[in-house]
């Protein structure tokens, strides 16, 4: 019974996240949604806390199936952060719709799904927390009810049914050989095509939920149907958690059989380049922004890339979470603000210049230009790209740094030097203090990079 | 050597402080913009001034603060002879630039903050002693000439903003590659960079591929033949501040690069490449003269002779990297020389086009004329820094020069001969520029109704033409700082 | 207290040239004062320096290469003959400029030529001496175009600047070629060891530019549209004059071979440009070709070993063509034009500027006791000494051709009838001549004591006395009487125009390098437009990217649609099935009573059932796999 207490304590946060969640349902059957923002709020806040506090322990629980390391723990501070802000941004858009609690509740299981996923030491924990992210995922695609947020759900759904089987079928295969679903029980295989055949079916999963190339077709569609603040969240939160889950299963897969790296590099190539060309011809902000985030989920595998070869893999994983969940959040929350479409947001430096400013940053980070957050990210992935010896993926995600400046000048330069901003929306101040933050977290996060790596 | 004012940290934020008051200040008069710009301005240039005192051959006035201890990586500011002489040009030229911005009405706030802005970049790239700073204000000095582009250039502006931005920010994706190869074969992984220029980390094949990485990133910044293809374009539509801080400064970034990274960092490699540095650095000195003479529009011949100019410099390093000798020495003295002479003097040529072009409302050579009687005063500042910039003696390019021709005539005396010969094209090319378009009879219907150089012109424009003969006169009060870090480079020491 | 001389003489004239620029009020009072203390600098200088004595002063400069200014006999006498030829001329000048426009410009222009000229005299280093070389050359681009609002005084400075410039580059190359030989900046004095044939070439490139050479002696032609007193002090004691200077500079280490090129290009020039004088139709136009002529007789003396005579020549000359220019200038106020045609007989007219003229003349041809007749000697001793007869007959035609150009030029001026002319300010500008023609006339005697002095020596002999007498008389005789006919035609005009081959530099120069810039200019475009495609062709790239992600999305999503549809059909299928089942299993119902055997748990056969339906839907789905490829 100790062990089991113990077990219980390491996972204390994702408990919190799922009471949170609980009793966010509960406020919505009082017919309360202040109180479920309130109760995701301070959930949060005590998951975050408690991690932070927890920072630089390092225990597993149930046998090795969940780890509490540095990734799941960042992982929990991260998505718990970015669910406040989502959290905010929701009441801000959906306001007074009916079951606008749920939304809360549902933010609250795909977080704790996502930081499952990361920490994941198991392949039952894997399926379990894509299963939940995804599946909330859907409920909170669809919510508006309309055509395309419809449509979009459904895109969202059948392409995670699709690729959540074919990873259940492929981690059969796993267990299978190893005869644990313990991941660190592959050890001792030597099954070659069964671990990569395995491998490829985790990563149609996974990639599917990080929208990576090439699973992630659903990504414009369905974020351009649903709520923006809901759009904001499917491009932050799955997102890192499965990449963090990733990492985890990286960590421990032996290398020696297969060169998973060389698979994942190709992917990351293919992912930055394929969401940055295709970004340059999006009209809308919000496919813009879609396209942007695959490109962004290939830079993600650099980091992956290096975990076991650098000691920079680890860190800088974690720190482009934290610089992309601040940066694209900020981006979305002006987003929802100014409108859909790039045509809205010209102009804007002569109307709301610190929005227009804050926007900038948030796009500047993406491409990864000091001393913002995306840059202290780029800057450690590409490091651990080249002291794993992927030099060459250094120089595409270098120059897809350039196309992707080509991308985001589209939005920066209508912002300041067209003059035609009529959209005279009202002051929104919970999208105010959302932004405002993540313009405060990015260029801090930038500059304050020790706190992040130790 | 450690003082207990911190004042590179002063000097450096000082400009930062002026624009964040501006911005603060969003909705204050013109005036108000103006005195804080100038005042920033003013007091960074003496923070500059000041820290000219108590410089010695190595680093000086260090300062380090932790950052991120994980990576080694520290604020770690230092200057030596050759990085002050880019810091003293900087301050220099941005006080002037600054005055000369003072009239424009439009965007006033933004402008001057962002200029002080750029200062504050163009400080921190100068004085970072770490690769990761160095890199950070690196980057900002792009962000920042983009808005100063696009913000207030001329017709075209977008499009030169652009293609200013995405080929330069090439060219320094490929610096951060080479400075992350630099820091992963470092032992024990350091941003130092005194600890890279002591020994330099990179060897065989890396060390190969870092060099050109670095060369590719400063060819574009300097820029070289063929990588000066943004130049023109920005230097046409940017505005005439704007240009004369992208051809005194930003340009610089590229040079000072080349010494402070290609040389000092991977020497081994620069040597057995600079064969071929040398050969694009002489072809940019013909081309950029040629492509010069064939232009009608002043501003762009004159931005051409930049690549001209900067093919000398890089001549320079490149002959020191090749002969640690004497003659080395002289190159690299010449070529440090060179930044700064570039500076005030092509500074002061972008401005003076901006107060033409304010005038005579065109920049194209045949359709201006007789300038020089209409206004004598701008006339005369043009012919001086035109002259000056041909590398006429006694004024300020041509001590430059003389050393880099005399450091390089050892090894190379056929590549000198064709630099000469572009002396003579770049002496062409201006004495063309002269006779057509400041010589001979003003055209009256032309011209508008303006007068010479006002007040506010004056201040700008006589410091740069006061320093322009006293460099060329006095080459050594310059020159002797940079001579006392040059020759105890560790590079010699092989 | 010479260290205070030696700055006043620099000094006096840059700060009037600053003054000059800085206050713009083109008065002359600032720049006469200049030129009288650089003169009292160089006074005072000359005569606190002995022979012997020469005291060198380094300051500032370069890292471990400090500028150094030498003062010493030969400096000082240098300086002082520049600074007493430009005192004459500006105070001509002041009288010429009075009714002329550009005096703004004018004054502070001559002001720095003069300061120019003074640092490369003193200069110890190959620096300074580059940069009063060059600075010269920007004074006389200035001073050329005084009046640039008139065409030809644009293309004439322009030309004037471009062609020393080329030619200075030999002077760079040279002056880096010896710094690294002897490893200092300052000019070597005498060494043992000499500097290379290529070395030597490259200084003799210099000076053919800057003395107006063959082939750069058309500079001087176009320089004539500037002012007179441009013309005067640039042909006489500096510009041209400092090619020479640069020789003797360099003489001692100067190696064997060189000499003879020297020489040769001397030789070539003395004659070529004497005819080009003899044929010339204007009075500036002779004198500037005889000043490159008179230039080709100190580079023989050179090339014949006898840099005294070349030296002796050159303050010879110095004091002669300005003497010359002056009183062509008086006759130019007064005409308006120097043309032959138009001045003809005006000597009648302005009778003290035509005697002293006329004395300069005879001082040129080398009429005793003339100053012209004391270095002219030396040189023709110096070429027969050398024993190169080519030297030798140059020398004797060059005097000949001299005596003739002088010869036309005086008859020109003294025979026909020519207007009382009206010249404001004339006083002033004999003033300026009275100087110099007394040096001319006196000048001569000091010559040789002065040339030791310094350490060289004037070769004398009676041959040469003889020989330079004879040719000297033969060519005044022979000028008196020459008419255009005794040439051919089309030689005068070759001639006359400077021997213009194939277009001459426009064509041969200047326009194939205009060519190669538009060329260049266009290979610039041409990069230009490559990047831009570059970056179409990955927008298109990229577009064509996007058309597949849509076109695959959609794809897919029809497939999904099919799907729904198919479903959806086949519920009604299933509807229908059930129906008909339902009737099927009523009648079953009914049957099942028979068929109970039939159903009757034996799982083997059921499982039978299964496989083979399983097998049935196999082979359909194969069959629809192979529809599809």
């Amino acid at each position: 019974m100790g062990k089991m207490s113990e077990d219980l304590l390491t996972i204390l946060p994702q408990i919190i996240l799922l009471l949170t969640a609980m009793s966010a349902l509960v406020f919505e059957m009082l017919r309360k949604p202040l109180g479920s923002l309130y109760t995701l709020i301070i959930g949060m806040l005590g998951a975050l806390g408690l991690s932070i506090y927890r920072l630089g322990t390092v225990k597993t629980a149930f046998s090795g199936t969940f780890r509490s390391d540095e990734l799941s723990q960042w992982a929990v501070i991260i998505l718990s952060g970015a669910a406040i802000f989502i959290g905010l941004l929701v009441r801000q858009e959906l306001k007074g719709t009916d079951r606008e609690g749920t939304v809360y509740s549902l933010l609250a299981f795909s977080t704790l799904g996502s930081t499952l996923l990361a920490g994941s030491g198991d392949m039952m924990f894997l399926v379990l927390g894509v299963l939940i992210s995804s599946l909330t995922g859907f409920a909170l695609a669809a919510y508006p009810k309309t055509d395309s947020a419809t449509e979009g759900a459904v895109k969202y759904f059948v392409y995670g049914s699709v690729t959540g089987a074919i990873m259940l079928f492929g981690l059969t295969y796993w267990a299978g050989i190893s005869g644990s679903t313990l991941l660190s029980a592959s050890e001792n295989t030597n099954q070659p095509f069964l671990m990569l055949f395995g491998f490829g079916a985790l990563i149609a999963g996974l990639g599917y939920a990080a929208s990576l190339f090439p699973f992630h077709f659903w990504t414009p569609d369905t974020f351009e149907g649903a709520p923006v603040s809901i759009a904001a969240f499917l491009s932050v939160t799955p997102k890192i958690g499965a990449f963090f889950a990733l990492a985890q299963v990286m960590k421990i897969l032996p290398q020696h059989i297969v060169d998973y790296n060389l698979i994942l590099a190709i992917l990351a190539a293919f992912s930055m380049t394929y969401g940055n060309v295709v970004a340059l011809w999006q009209n809308s902000l919000i496919r813009l922004l879609a396209y942007s985030t695959i490109a962004q989920a290939g830079f993600f595998l650099l980091g992956i890339i290096g975990i076991n070869h650098s000691d920079l893999g680890i860190s800088s994983l974690i720190m482009f979470g934290f610089a992309y969940a601040a940066m694209n959040i900020g981006a979305f929350a002006i987003v929802q603000q100014v409108g859909k479409k790039i045509s809205h947001i010209s102009g804007l430096a002569y109307k709301k210049p610190f929005m227009a400013v804050a926007m900038t940053v948030f796009l500047l980070s993406l491409v990864g230009i000091p001393p913002l957050a995306g840059f202290a990210g780029k800057f450690l992935l590409f490091s651990s790209a080249i002291d794993s010896g992927y030099t060459w993926l250094a120089v595409v995600g270098i120059l897809n740094s350039a196309i992707s400046l080509a991308v985001y000048l589209r939005i920066i330069s209508p912002m300041f030097f067209k003059k035609q901003f009529e959209n005279e929306s009202s002051n929104q101040y919970l999208i105010q203090m959302v932004y405002i933050s993540c313009f405060i977290l990015t260029i801090g996060a930038g500059i304050a990079v020790q706190v992040i790596i130790v | 050597m450690n003082t207990s004012l911190p004042l590179l940290s002063l000097t450096l934020f000082l400009p930062l402080v002026g624009a964040f008051i501006i911005l603060l200040l969003r909705h204050s008069t013109s005036k108000v913009v103006n005195t804080v710009a100038i005042v920033s301005a003013t007091l960074s240039l003496l923070g500059a001034i000041g820290i000219g005192f108590g410089l010695d051959s190595g680093f000086s006035h260090v300062e380090e603060l932790q950052w991120i201890p994980a990576l080694d990586a520290a604020y770690r500011l230092g200057v030596d002879g050759i990085s002050y002489t880019a810091v003293l040009l900087s301050t220099i030229l941005f006080f002037c630039t600054i005055i000369y911005s003072t009239k424009k009405k439009e965007k006033l706030g933004a402008k001057m903050a962002l200029f002080l802005l750029l200062e504050t970049a163009c400080l921190g790239v100068f004085m970072s002693l770490d690769l990761l700073l160095f890199y950070i204000f690196f980057e900002i000095t792009l962000v920042g000439m983009y808005f100063v582009i696009a913000g207030w250039g001329h017709e075209n502006r977008k499009k030169a903003a652009i293609m200013f931005f995405i080929y330069t920010l090439i060219g320094s994706l490929f610096l951060l590659l080479a400075f992350l190869s630099l820091y992963i074969f470092s032992e024990p992984r350091t941003f130092d960079m005194r600890e890279l220029i002591a020994n330099p980390p990179l060897s065989g094949m890396v060390a190969t591929l870092t060099f050109w990485a670095l060369f590719l990133a400063f060819a574009i910044k300097t820029p070289l033949f063929p990588f000066h293809s943004w130049l023109p374009l920005a230097h046409t539509e940017a505005p005439a501040s704007g240009s004369a801080i992208l051809a005194g400064i930003l340009l610089k970034l590229g040079a000072y690069g080349f010494i402070r990274f290609a040389l000092q960092m991977t020497p081994d490699a620069f040597k057995e490449y600079a064969w071929i540095v040398m050969i694009v650095a002489v072809f940019s000195v013909v081309y950029g003269a040629l492509v010069a003479m064939a232009q009608t529009d002043i501003k762009r011949m004159v931005a051409y002779t930049s690549i001209n100019h900067m093919g000398y410099l890089v001549f320079g390093v490149a002959v020191a990297a090749m002969i640690p000798s004497t003659s080395g020495i002289h190159a690299l003295d010449g070529a440090t020389l060179q930044m700064f002479s570039h500076g005030i003097v092509t500074g002061l040529l972008f401005l003076l086009i901006g107060a033409i072009q304010e005038r005579a409302t065109t920049r194209e050579i045949p359709a201006l004329r007789g300038l020089l009687k209409a206004y004598p005063i701008l006339g005369g500042f043009f012919v001086l820094a035109a002259f000056a910039s041909l590398g006429l003696p006694g004024l300020a390019h041509f001590p430059a020069e003389f050393q880099i021709f005399l450091g390089g005539f050892e090894i190379y005396p056929w590549a000198v001969a064709i630099m000469l010969l572009g002396l003579v094209l770049t002496s062409a090319l201006y004495i063309r520029a002269i006779q057509r378009s400041f010589m001979g009879t003003p055209d009256k219907s032309f011209l508008v109704k303006l007068k010479d150089l006002d007040a506010r012109e004056l201040c700008a424009f006589i410091p740069l033409v006061i320093l322009i003969i006293a460099i060329g006169v006095f080459p050594n009060l310059i020159l002797d700082s940079i001579h006392q870090s040059v020759k105890y480079l560790s590079i010699w020491e092989k | 207290m010479s260290e205070l001389f030696l700055w006043i003489l620099i000094l006096a004239p840059i700060g009037a040239a600053l003054f000059g620029y800085i206050f713009r009020n083109g008065s002359s009072l600032p720049h006469l004062i200049g030129v009288s203390a650089s003169l009292l600098g160089s006074l005072f200088l000359f005569l606190n320096i002995s022979q012997s004595f020469s005291q060198k002063i380094e300051f500032g400069g370069l890292a471990d290469f400090p500028f150094v200014v030498v003062a010493n006999y030969q400096n000082a006498l240098l300086a002082l003959v520049v600074s007493v030829v430009a005192l004459a001329i500006f105070i001509y000048a002041k009288g010429y400029m009075e009714a002329e426009k550009g005096k703004r410009w004018f004054w502070p222009a001559m002001s720095l030529f003069l300061a120019a000229m003074q640092v490369l005299v003193m200069a110890g280093d190959w620096f300074l001496f580059i940069t009063g070389w060059e600075l010269m050359g920007l004074a006389s681009f200035l001073l050329i175009g005084t009046w640039h609002e008139k065409k030809n005084a644009r293309l004439g400075s322009v030309k004037a600047f471009m062609l020393t410039r080329f030619a200075d580059m030999g002077l760079y190359a040279g002056a880096f070629l010896t710094i690294i030989t002897y490893n200092q900046l300052a000019v070597p004095f005498s060494v043992t060891q000499e500097i290379s044939v290529l070395a030597a070439s490259c200084f003799l490139l210099a000076v053919m530019g800057k003395s107006a050479q063959l082939p750069f002696q058309s500079w001087l032609s176009g320089a004539m549209a500037g002012p007179t007193p441009v013309s005067a002090l640039l042909h006489s004691a500096t510009m041209v004059g400092a090619g020479a200077l640069l020789l003797f500079k360099i003489y001692p280490i100067l190696p064997e071979e060189a000499l003879l090129y020297i020489g040769i290009i001397g030789c070539l020039t003395i004659i070529l440009t004497g005819l080009t004088a003899i044929t010339s139709k204007d009075l500036k136009q002779m004198l500037a070709a005889s000043t490159s002529s008179q230039l080709g007789f100190m580079l023989l003396a050179i090339g014949a070993g006898f840099p005294g005579a070349a030296f002796a020549h050159w303050l010879a000359h110095a004091f002669m063509k300005s003497t010359l220019f002056l009183g062509a200038g008086v006759f130019q106020q007064g005409y308006e034009s120097t043309q032959y045609k138009k001045i003809a007989g005006s000597g009648k007219q302005l009778k003290v500027t035509h005697y002293t003229f006329i004395i300069a003349a005879l001082a040129l041809t080398g009429i005793p006791p003339l100053i012209g007749y004391w270095s002219k000697d030396g040189i023709l001793e110096a070429s027969l000494i050398s024993g190169n007869w080519f030297f030798v007959v140059s020398g004797v035609l060059g005097a000949f051709f001299t005596a003739s150009y002088v010869s036309i030029a005086v008859r020109w001026l003294w025979k026909g009838k020519a207007e009382k002319p009206s010249i404001s300010k004339k006083n002033l500008m004999l003033t300026g001549i009275f100087i110099l023609i007394i040096l001319v006339i006196a000048g001569g005697f000091g010559l040789e004591p002065i040339v030791k002095k310094i350490g060289y020596s004037i070769p004398k002999g009676k041959w040469s006395m003889v020989l330079g007498l004879v040719a000297a008389l033969f060519g005044l005789l022979t000028g008196w009487f020459y008419r255009e006919n005794w040439l051919p035609g089309t030689f005068t005009k070759f001639s006359r125009e400077n021997y213009t081959l194939a277009g001459g530099y426009q064509n041969l120069v200047v326009n194939p390098t205009l060519k190669t810039a538009n060329f260049f200019q266009h290979i610039d475009a041409f990069i230009l437009e490559y990047i831009e495609k570059i970056g179409y062709f990955g927008l298109n790239l990229s577009q064509t990217i996007f058309k597949a992600d849509r076109n695959v999305k959609t794809a897919v999503w029809e497939i999904g649609n099919s799907g729904i549809w198919l479903s959806s059909f086949s519920q009604i299928f299933d509807l229908k099935i059930l129906i008909s089942i339902k009737t099927i299993a009523s009648s079953i119902k009914e049957s099942g009573y028979y068929g109970k055997k039939w159903q009757s748990g034996l799982v083997h056969k059921e499982l039978a059932i299964t496989i083979i339906s399983l097998l049935i839907l196999i082979f359909i789905l194969i069959i629809s796999l192979i529809e599809l490829l």
